[in-house]
């Protein structure tokens, strides 16, 4: 048997299209030669075509050029949104599950207050605080992820240390670091991940949410939810500028949500 | 008695947990910078003395210390006054009373259309004949969840809508013109709970009690109705109650696309402008709807599931 | 050999999990009124050959050979929609776990009426009376009561018989009883087994038993099967499987069951006089208002093992756990090596702990899933002991040969090593801390007799070679009684007997202790009076 089960075909193709969006991340220029903010005025509201896949905008920007450079706006910007999440989760979420009785109650108190103020409210909220702005825009959805986050890291290290491995550890003379160092922190490692990556995949939506509105970046930013935004206005003739960055948000969400299904799924170790 | 006193403690539970989430967000909301007010006002168009907009501030925020500000706030709110709109210079209560009836019934219809797919989603996944058939039913919640809800809004109107011409958005009576909106908040609340139900069942149909009903000679539906699905659904409760706070908060991108005039508009408004007082009613309207779901599902499950009933009792600690 | 028809009859069966075969060329005949056991330990397709009965393999199982038919009716080709017509009403299946083998949301009541309203035309009332009369039948005093009683309200042996009473509910030609009681304390055990001898007497069904105890087969089967890996090692009558076991696979299985012989005669090293391991004074531990143990109060000689017996919440677990300094007692003491172990300093808890070490009873749970053998057992090496690198690896070599374990093992994860392999683990960690005491919870329990005799084997080793004081467990009498010089008898946390322990065993006194061992398994052999049937 082996440590790691071996990757599906399914995380494999999760995997491919999560690296063809890292690829629009990183050499945007090497896919496409177009612009993504100056268009052709002449070439507006072009049809998909061979010079254009995916058609021309209002103003002659090629759709396709915008979404690849558009990767770029929402991506990053929604890791960084997880990571605040996970960060803050797993110091509140791993602080209330180690520390006294009193402590965990007080904590777990605050986690419940922020949970039930829904996430896109509590991501307006601090909108509103700290003023609009792809960066603001994604340490509020990470902020309004940290309860999420919390609630459940607390619950998995609070099972982890009710494991008899744990107590065995303990009385073969292990102290409270070793025990989260060489213990809790291996064991709880993989499921945080997974949740990482399905959380990682709302994150993007959310962002690409508070595009929508109007509160992350300002026109003529790539960002794909301000281009379905942009798109509504000539849906009943252009439907490729809503069609297409809504598939590629889509696409990118599914693959991650495939991607933490695959990591998620219990091994089957032992009858 | 226990029952009563288990309520009890969740009533109280819930009161605390909404104190906190007022709490937390007037202090968020106090500490933005630039006084939304003076922003307001002191925009030279409107021609104000300072000694005018000085008066303005008074009459809006009350008074000036945050902590009086604070008990001042929560007392009014108390008794269901939750101050003005900066924006609009109306009580927020006039503008809420507007904008609920229409929420609610976009969330109640859109929760409920939600509930009938979660159970369609499971059904298929766990009786269809085909393997491959099943297969695509559970995929079905990671497909729905990865859909940006104003994107597929946008084209259940455009299709449904304007193509098919099935049902029109404008013009229409309160209940005909939810139901667009309802289908299309239901789908990102569908999927986790279905997600959630179909690892349920998963996890159900590995008990064993549901071998042993098998060798009594029940077939497949009847175990599945009988006795997988009751068994399955407690956690999928928990999991609607959250969800009803995301249904408010689900509103504010419906409302936009399908152009209602209920809360979701009302908050859009309110974070354009800056208008905290109606950011904060809204919040707290939000965190009420969630708090009141979940105490309702934290009563509910005991009906639902009788080992929880008396559960005390039966715990045995020293078991070994 | 035998006139009648057969119930069951199976030929050549043949099942594989994914390709890789489960059992093969299985063939037995099973018939009416008597029982038939199906002796095997885990792995050897047991439970395959069960579920292939009842046409409930899992999806990865493949039929690749033979036949199975229920009185001239075949099974292997029968319809799912066939299958649910002969499923409850032909055969009978006692499952496994009790506790968990029940919808829990239902009155029980109602779970026995379904078998009657899947199969019977009767109406709500009648079928309602029927299971009222079926519950009196399986020994309950108020079946009213009991019909709106859920599963949770009722004990493991009372649920068993509620699953007894929806298996014969409809007087079925066949019942398999899939390891009937191994989930049962002793004295529940042997009340579930005359009830199912009894209802198969009235009722001339035929008996297919699948289980791992060779003593609870003696006793109740006229015939046996032995597999072993999938195949028959051994098909005889139980008589003559016991006088004369023809494969040396049955005769291993016989000389590893600690029912069938007493601990190999000793000398007492029951030395008194000397300053005691492990002193236990008046103990008693609440919690809140519940007492889990009352008053206990025993001595462990250095050198000598102490069994602790007791059924499920007779408080064993809960003793253990403050033997160990775990949870503190309401009152009472525990010294060990003469010092208390409720008034010590840190440095003295650190230094007792090491002394005195904990071995816990699930193989798998107790070590680290994310660590190698190695890093498992190196543990309390880097923790107790400030000498470097190279000594650990020697000490770690040492270890290894303790327990008669292959070196290449040490970079395996615990999912990757057999349980009786993870209990070798747990037993070389112990070890690693040079402790004086062991304290062993259920340590064999979980383990299949082979690897179980083994493990013993190597315990009273480790015990004469290190000189350990060991404090053993178990709710298994024969295992405790291979192993143990002294001995408590606990029940609903009370002490009932305490002493030596061969006196105990040929002299107990209270009457507690007198069912108990009354009731173990393997005593009375049923083979003998079941001729009548054979001769007709």
């Amino acid at each position: 048997m082996k440590r790691f089960a071996p990757l599906g075909p399914e995380s494999v193709l999760s995997i491919g299209v999560l690296a063809v969006f890292g690829l629009a991340i990183l050499f945007p220029s090497a896919l496409t030669h177009s612009d993504p903010t100056t268009g052709v005025a002449k070439d507006h509201l072009l049809a998909p075509d061979w010079a254009h896949w995916f058609g021309t905008d209002q103003l002659g920007r090629d759709v396709l050029t915008r979404i690849i450079y558009g990767a770029r706006e929402t991506l990053p910007a929604a890791l960084l949104a997880t990571l605040t999440g996970v960060v803050l989760g797993a110091f509140i979420g791993g602080l209330a599950a180690l520390s006294a009785p009193v402590v965990d109650g007080a904590l777990s108190g605050v986690i419940d207050v922020l949970l039930s103020i829904p996430e896109l409210l509590l991501a307006l909220t601090v909108v509103i605080l700290t003023g609009f702005g792809p960066l603001h825009a994604a340490l509020a959805v990470g902020i309004s992820q940290t309860a999420s986050f919390a609630r459940i890291i607390r619950n998995l290290v609070r099972s982890l240390r009710a494991m008899p491995y744990i107590e065995a550890a303990r009385l073969s003379g292990t102290g409270f670091g070793g025990m989260i160092w060489w213990h809790i922190l291996p064991n709880a490692f993989r499921p945080v991940l997974g949740l990482t990556v399905l959380r990682y995949s709302m994150a993007i939506l959310s962002l690409a949410t508070l595009g929508f509105l109007g509160y992350g970046a300002p026109p003529p930013t790539p960002e794909w939810g301000l281009m379905i935004a942009e798109g509504r206005d000539y849906l009943a003739t252009a439907w490729w500028m809503t069609t297409f960055p809504g598939l590629a948000l889509l696409t990118v969400a599914f693959a991650t949500n495939r991607l933490s299904h695959a990591m998620t799924r219990p091994r089957e170790d032992q009858p | 008695m226990s029952s009563f006193r288990h309520a009890g403690i969740q009533f109280i539970r819930a009161i605390l947990i909404l104190w906190g989430a007022f709490t937390v967000t007037f202090f968020l909301l106090q500490m933005m910078p630039g006084d939304a007010v003076m922003v307001r006002f002191m925009d030279p168009e409107l021609g104000l003395s300072p000694d005018q907009i000085e008066a303005m501030r008074v009459l809006y925020s009350g008074s000036s210390s945050p902590v009086l500000q604070y008990c001042h706030t929560i007392l009014r709110m108390l008794h269901g006054d939750f101050g003005y709109s900066v924006q609009l210079g109306v009580p927020v209560r006039t503008l809420i009373a507007a904008a609920l009836p229409v929420t609610l019934r976009l969330a109640v219809v859109g929760f409920i259309l939600s509930l009938v797919w979660t159970l369609l989603i499971a059904t298929g996944a766990s009786l269809l004949p085909a393997r491959p058939l099943r297969q695509a039913f559970q995929a079905i919640p990671g497909f729905w969840s990865a859909i940006p809800l104003y994107w597929s809004g946008i084209f259940i109107i455009q299709i449904l809508s304007f193509k098919l011409r099935l049902l029109p958005v404008v013009g229409v009576g309160p209940w005909e013109g939810i139901i667009l909106p309802a289908l299309a908040v239901s789908l990102p609340i569908a999927a986790p709970q279905a997600k959630l139900l179909l690892q349920q069942i998963e996890e159900t149909e590995r008990l064993p009690f549901v071998m042993a009903i098998r060798t009594k000679g029940a077939s497949q539906e009847s175990v599945f109705f009988r006795h997988i699905l009751p068994n399955s659904v407690t956690p999928c409760l928990t999991m609607a109650g959250l969800s009803f706070g995301e249904l408010i908060a689900g509103a504010i991108v419906t409302e936009t696309i399908f152009g209602l005039n209920g809360l979701g508009r009302l908050t859009r408004d309110a974070v354009s402008g800056q208008d905290v007082a109606v950011l904060q009613a809204v919040v707290m309207i939000g965190a009420t709807g969630f708090v009141a779901a979940n105490l309702a599902v934290d009563l509910l499950i005991p009906l639902i599931n009788p080992s929880l009933r008396s559960s005390a009792a039966w715990k045995e600690k020293s078991g070994s | 050999m035998n006139t009648q028809h057969p119930v069951l009859d199976i030929s050549h069966l043949g099942i594989s999990y994914d390709g890789k075969p489960a059992v093969e060329n299985i063939s037995l005949q099973t018939f009416p009124g008597r029982t038939m056991a199906l002796i095997g330990e885990s792995g050897s397709g047991k439970s395959t050959i069960a579920k292939a009965i009842i046409q409930l393999l899992p999806p990865s199982a493949r039929l690749t050979h033979g036949t199975i038919t229920l009185n001239g009716i075949s099974l292997t080709d029968a319809t799912p929609r066939g299958l649910n017509t002969i499923r409850g009403r032909q055969i009978g299946f006692i499952p496994q776990d009790p506790s968990s083998s029940l919808d829990p949301r239902l009155p029980v009541g109602r779970q026995i009426e379904e078998v009657l309203r899947l199969h019977t035309s009767q109406s709500r009332a009648e079928r309602r009376g029927h299971v009222l009369h079926l519950l009196e039948h399986v020994g309950f005093s108020e079946p009213e009561r009991r019909f709106s009683q859920f599963p949770h309200e009722l004990s493991g042996g009372m649920k068993q018989r509620v699953l007894i009473a929806i298996a014969v509910a409809l007087a079925p030609a066949l019942l398999i009883a899939d390891e009937p009681t191994s989930a049962l304390d002793v004295t529940i055990q042997s009340q579930i087994l005359d009830l199912l001898d009894r209802l198969r007497e009235e009722s001339g069904s035929s008996v297919l038993m699948i289980t791992h105890d060779l003593a609870v087969a003696r006793d109740r089967a006229h015939d046996m099967i032995v597999l072993q890996h999938g195949r028959i090692a051994e098909q005889n009558t139980t008589r003559s499987l016991f006088e004369s076991p023809r494969s040396s696979y049955t005769r291993k299985l016989l000389a590893d069951s600690p029912a069938f012989h007493s601990r190999p005669a000793t000398p007492a090293r029951f030395v008194s006089g000397m300053r005691p391991a492990i002193q236990v004074k008046d103990l008693t531990v609440a919690y809140g208002s519940q007492t889990a143990v009352s008053h206990l109060s025993f001595d462990v000689q250095p050198g000598t093992t102490h069994g602790i017996i007791g059924e499920s919440g007779s408080g064993k677990t809960t003793l253990l756990r403050c033997l160990m300094g775990l949870i503190s007692p309401q009152s009472g003491s525990v010294h060990v090596n003469g010092k208390d172990i409720f008034s010590e300093t840190s440095a003295e808890r650190r230094q007792r702990l090491r002394n005195m070490q904990l071995v816990y009873q699930n193989p798998w749970s107790s070590l680290d899933p994310r660590l190698t053998i190695r890093r498992i057992i190196e543990e309390p090496l880097r923790n107790y002991f400030p000498e470097g690198q190279a000594w650990r690896q020697t000490r770690l070599h040492e270890l290894l040969e303790r327990v008669h374990l292959p070196l290449h093992l040490l970079e395996r994860y615990p999912s990757e090593i057999s349980g009786g392999q993870c209990q070798r683990v747990a037993l070389a960690r112990a070890l690693a801390a040079q402790p004086d005491i062991l304290v062993l919870d259920e340590f064999v329990s979980a383990l299949d007799v082979t690897v179980q005799a083994r493990i013993l084997e190597l315990l009273s080793e480790l015990q004469k070679e290190l000189d350990l004081t060991f404090v053993f467990v178990s709710h298994d009498l024969a295992v405790v009684r291979q192993i143990a010089d002294t001995l408590s008898i606990i029940r609903y946390g009370k002490q009932e007997e305490y002493g030596d322990a061969e006196q105990i065993f040929r002299k107990p006194a209270s009457p507690y202790t007198q069912t108990l061992l009354q009731t173990i398994p393997g005593q009375k052999q049923n083979g003998n009076q079941p001729q009548k049937f054979l001769g007709s």
